[in-house]
């Protein structure tokens, strides 16, 4: 390619995905804004403050972004999120069994749960074999046991593994 | 009191006495400060039950010698997974996750554990040495101060980790205008709550912590086969003792980094509310300031490590300062430690420095016992960690997941917090991917409420009028290095383009 010669797609900067935070950022403080048009001054300094200035950076990025386009050194192309397209099933499925786990742990209870989310986790990714999968499973489960509910006590799900433990010792 | 060795080295004496209260809570310190969710604050309140039942001071001693151990603790995630397992080992990602993933895991740990235990134990002996003039410096520092202090806090950080300067401020923006989520503080009214009750009390900090870092970072893992870099993994997989004694070595050659970073973390963890995760920051940014190599910090350079580090430990005995001096605690783990003193009847103030010297001494004395204990305690123990850098992700992102996930449940015990991490999770994985810096967000997130409240009260005192901003000094002298702080990289910046410019015409 000689030095002359306009960027082509490939050679420009995808500045698209760079403006989907600041698109949350400007909802996010609509919507705080809402919130406080009708409190006291003292409720609603740190969101006009805060707000006006995030607003104002964002509009800042936004005219970066857009003159950037104009010039032709970029596109509004959304690649960073959505490259490598191999793994984004992977992604889902992470978020998706983690959020299955929320939803179930009231009845599994912490270690079993942990088992299955493990387990499960692993399976998707492709760890391996089926007994290194179990392995892996166990000693999670088993660990965070001992650290959440023997050692530490604390207020997570019982569900059949602790009650049963808690039955034998 | 005064400055009396004989009476001190017998404290130190007798802290050793108590070794078989200091090791398992160091153990235990550097397990819960390794685990995103679990921290000082939240384990001592678990342990509560314990600490009220033992003696008063060896309740103190349990009690400070954890909570330095999570401070060290918290460095070990954030090199070996970019999850700082503390917000105060945020700035330890910078450096010390490029370090392993040049397969330096091992040296970079051995930095984390020296500098932490030396930058702790350094400030330890200060602070018992000049504890009743330190005292005085959270008496100077008032509403209008903090303000700028956080907004400084905030900018360095901008400025420091984010590649780009104005993402980098809007990640910090961003995260400030999340932390104001909840109740205002005068008329406790809700405000963009989005009708969630659990949000009245405002954002809580550690699922943000664990889905801002490690949701969103095991989200990022699954394009990598493992967390070393292909070309690092063969230096990796034989990393052996040599590689701890050159991590002791660069420690060494970094001496004097470690002791003046661990008082930038004194003096700023005196200042209540500021704590760690700012210090580790501000240190970060001096060592920069000051190095002849800039350009290196960010890509795995041991002084990026050395200083947040120091300064993070070095915050742990500065919060205690007022707690014992002025009977105010300098942060949230303090106040834990306050309810335990007062169950015992201690009266915190300056008049336990002349009617119980013995415990109000102990305190800082017994820190630097328990970072004696510290470093023979778990150096050796870097070698095996390291390893944790050459698991596949397709068993690292589960496991990761899985604790983590766990842990956003440990601090309020709400299912709806796990629910709140994995939407945090999503928003740090959007942040990473397009280069806005998520550790930015995340100390937004945190001084976000202190920052309202200061805030409020200064324009309460001035009638709603901003001018208050600009009305102190030391305020003014904050703002100014604020600019300066914005307008620095960018000269430099040009001053090196228009350098280059010269040299390709000449």
């Amino acid at each position: 390619m000689s030095e002359s010669a306009p960027p082509g797609p490939a050679d420009k900067a995808a500045l698209g995905a760079d403006l989907v935070l600041p698109a949350l950022g400007v909802a996010f403080a609509g919507y705080f804004f809402l919130s406080v048009q009708d409190l006291a001054w003292e409720a609603k300094a740190t969101a006009v403050i805060v707000g006006a200035a995030l607003l104002a950076l964002i509009a800042l990025l936004v005219a970066r972004v857009l003159l950037r386009v104009a010039a032709g050194g970029a596109s509004l192309s959304l690649a960073p999120l959505i490259e490598p397209r191999r793994t984004q099933p992977q992604r889902l499925a992470v978020l998706g069994l983690t959020g299955l786990f929320i939803v179930a742990i009231p009845w599994l209870g912490v270690t079993l749960g942990l088992f299955l989310l493990t387990g499960a986790l692993m399976a998707v990714l492709g760890a391996g074999s089926w007994r290194r999968i179990l392995a892996t499973s166990g000693i999670v489960a088993a660990t965070a046991y001992l650290l959440f509910i023997a050692l530490l006590d604390s207020r997570l799900p019982r569900g059949p593994i602790e009650k049963l433990l808690a039955a034998t010792f | 009191m005064g400055w009396d060795p004989g009476f001190l080295l017998e404290l130190v004496g007798t802290s050793f006495g108590y070794w078989w209260i200091i090791v398992p809570a160091v153990v235990l310190g550097v397990i819960v400060g390794a685990v995103p969710g679990f921290n000082a604050q939240n384990t001592l309140i678990i342990l509560l039950p314990l600490t009220l039942t033992m003696a008063v001071d060896k309740a103190l001693i349990f009690m400070t010698s954890l909570y330095c151990a999570t401070h060290l603790g918290g460095g070990i995630p954030a090199i070996l997974v970019n999850i700082p397992g503390t917000g105060g080992a945020a700035a330890t990602t910078l450096d010390g996750y490029q370090m392993a993933r040049k397969g330096q895991a091992q040296q970079a740990l051995v930095l984390c554990f020296t500098s932490s235990v030396f930058g702790g134990l350094i400030t330890s002996i200060a602070t018992v040495a000049l504890l009743p003039w330190l005292a005085q410096i959270g008496y100077v520092v008032r509403s209008v101060e903090m303000v700028v202090v956080m907004l400084f806090g905030l900018t360095l950080i901008a400025v420091v980790a984010a590649q780009d300067t104005l993402k980098g401020l809007i990640a910090g923006m961003f995260g400030l205008l999340i932390g104001a989520i909840g109740t205002d503080h005068i008329y406790s009214a809700p405000r963009a709550t989005f009708g969630f009750l659990e949000l009245l009390d405002g954002v809580p900090l550690v699922p943000a912590l664990i889905g801002l870092f490690a949701i969103s970072e095991a989200l990022v893992l699954l394009d990598e086969e493992m967390v070393v870099r292909r070309e690092a993994q063969g230096r990796a997989s034989r990393a052996n003792w040599a590689d701890t004694i050159e991590g002791l070595k660069w420690s060494l050659k970094g001496w004097w980094q470690i002791v003046w970073t661990g008082f930038v973390g004194l003096i700023i963890g005196i200042v209540p509310g500021a704590g760690a995760s700012i210090a580790s920051f501000v240190a970060y940014q001096q060592s920069r300031m000051f190095s002849k190599t800039p350009e290196l910090y960010g890509t795995g350079h041991p002084a990026g490590v050395l200083a947040p580090e120091s300064a993070n430990n070095g915050v742990t005995s500065g919060t205690l300062v007022p707690l014992m001096a002025i009977g105010v605690p300098g942060g949230s783990t303090a106040a834990v430690m306050m309810i335990v003193l007062q169950y015992h009847g201690v009266v915190l103030g300056p008049r336990l420095f002349v009617e119980n010297p013995v415990l109000a001494y102990g305190v800082f004395v017994s820190m630097v016992v328990a970072y004696v204990f510290m470093i023979f305690t778990i150096l050796p123990l870097a070698r095996y960690m390291a390893r944790v850098t050459l698991v596949a992700t397709s068993t690292l992102v589960p496991i990761i997941a899985a604790c983590t996930i766990v842990g956003a449940f440990a601090d309020r015990e709400y299912l709806f917090d796990m629910w709140l991490a994995l939407a945090f999770g999503v928003l740090g994985y959007l942040a990473r991917k397009t280069n806005f810096h998520v550790t930015a967000m995340l100390i937004g997130i945190i001084i976000g409420p202190l920052f309202e409240q200061y805030l409020v009260r200064a324009l309460r005192l001035s009638q709603g009028d901003l001018g208050v901003l600009f009305s102190s000094t030391l305020g003014n002298v904050l703002w100014g290095f604020l600019v300066l702080s914005l307008l620095l990289p960018y000269l430099r910046r040009r001053r090196g383009a228009k350098a280059v410019a010269e040299e390709s015409t000449g």
